[in-house]
């Protein structure tokens, strides 16, 4: 016989789900459910390709020589976007070089904006922490990076 | 797994056509199994609320892509236990983290048990949301830990001890033909 032909069973798996679902703090189930306003139509989803602080560690877990500045780089449809993070800001260079803006999000709605040169470079200051993603704006290029976290470090 | 449609998929695909109630549903399903990931990780809550708005964060990116029947649990999975490893790099870096990988690596008895665990309870609490308010206040009573007397439900409920019983077997009955459990038998069934 099925759990949920069993009213003692039945009974036993509602035990179990109030209390998974209060488990989850009401803040985190908050997030999760906001999340859908960040949802983006039309635009090229940048991915993160390689971040130097995912290949820090030695094989052995010991941390290798301090990386310094944290490098990332995004990549979509021929496009890419390299930056390096550190103290005094994200350094950035969209490849193939284009003029335009590039603006950086946070889901607590934090931005911050800085014009993007000829050779596609770009200085955003100061860093912010925590979770974001920059919106790349140019006269043939429209993209977006998936979300990054930057911490206090770097 | 079959390729049939299932709720999951459905709630996907009203989600990416931008249905903010469909995405809210999928969150309501599975933010269980995000969290418990985390939990088995050992992270903090700081650190565990942070995997898991990125996570979620990372599921709308993509929610078009998650279409295919059955992807959007598994993905939620792998992609927790990426954020999770992440954080604890960040976290400790000097420590090493070789022996504790070992350790907490997810199998995927774990992950499946997981699943089936947060679909089930999704369906439950959905079908007991739509059961009469006397239903719902009855059944809330009979699953706290411990379990009532029948002469506390009885007061609690100002109802006779006599009919606890018969009312329970009636509300359990209405919540078996309620569409979120009906959803998860037929699931089952074709499985």
């Amino acid at each position: 016989m099925p759990w949920w032909d069993d009213d003692d069973r039945l009974l036993d798996e509602f035990r179990k789900a109030l209390q998974t679902s209060e488990s989850v703090p009401p803040l985190v189930a908050a997030q999760a459910r906001g999340a859908f306003t960040w949802r983006t139509v039309d635009e090229e989803l940048a991915t993160l390709s390689h971040d130097s602080r995912h290949d820090e560690l030695e094989p052995t877990g010991v941390r290798s020589a301090e990386v310094e500045p944290r490098t990332l780089t995004f990549e979509v449809d021929g496009s890419l976007l390299e930056l390096g993070v550190s103290a005094g800001g994200v350094l950035g260079q969209v490849v193939p070089p284009a003029p335009g803006t590039v603006e950086l999000r946070s889901p607590d709605g934090h931005t911050a904006t800085a014009a993007m040169d000829d050779a596609g470079t770009f200085l955003l200051r100061p860093v912010p922490t925590g979770l974001v993603r920059l919106h790349v704006r140019a006269d043939h290029l429209r993209l977006t990076t998936e979300w990054f976290r930057l911490t206090p470090d770097r | 797994m079959t390729s049939h449609w299932g709720v999951t998929e459905l709630l996907v695909a009203a989600a990416t056509a931008g249905d903010a109630a469909a995405w809210e549903e999928l969150v309501d399903r599975y933010a269980g199994l995000v969290w418990s990931v985390c939990r088995r990780y050992r992270l903090t809550d700081a650190d565990a609320a942070d995997v898991s708005q990125t996570v979620w964060l990372r599921t709308v990116e993509r929610l078009d892509r998650l279409r295919e029947a059955g992807a959007l649990p598994g993905w939620l999975v792998t992609t927790t236990s990426r954020e999770c490893l992440h954080a604890l790099r960040t976290a400790r870096r000097t420590v090493d983290l070789d022996e504790n990988v070992r350790a907490l690596d997810v199998d995927a008895v774990d992950v499946a048990a997981g699943v089936l665990a947060a679909e089930r309870a999704a369906a439950l609490r959905a079908g007991l949301a739509n059961l009469p308010p006397q239903c719902q206040q009855l059944i809330a009573l009979l699953v706290t830990d411990p379990p009532p007397s029948y002469t506390d439900v009885s007061s609690r409920m100002g109802m006779p001890v006599g009919s606890i019983g018969p009312t329970r077997a009636r509300c359990l009955e209405k919540l078996r033909r309620s569409p979120a459990l009906a959803a998860l038998m037929a699931d089952h069934a074709s499985r």
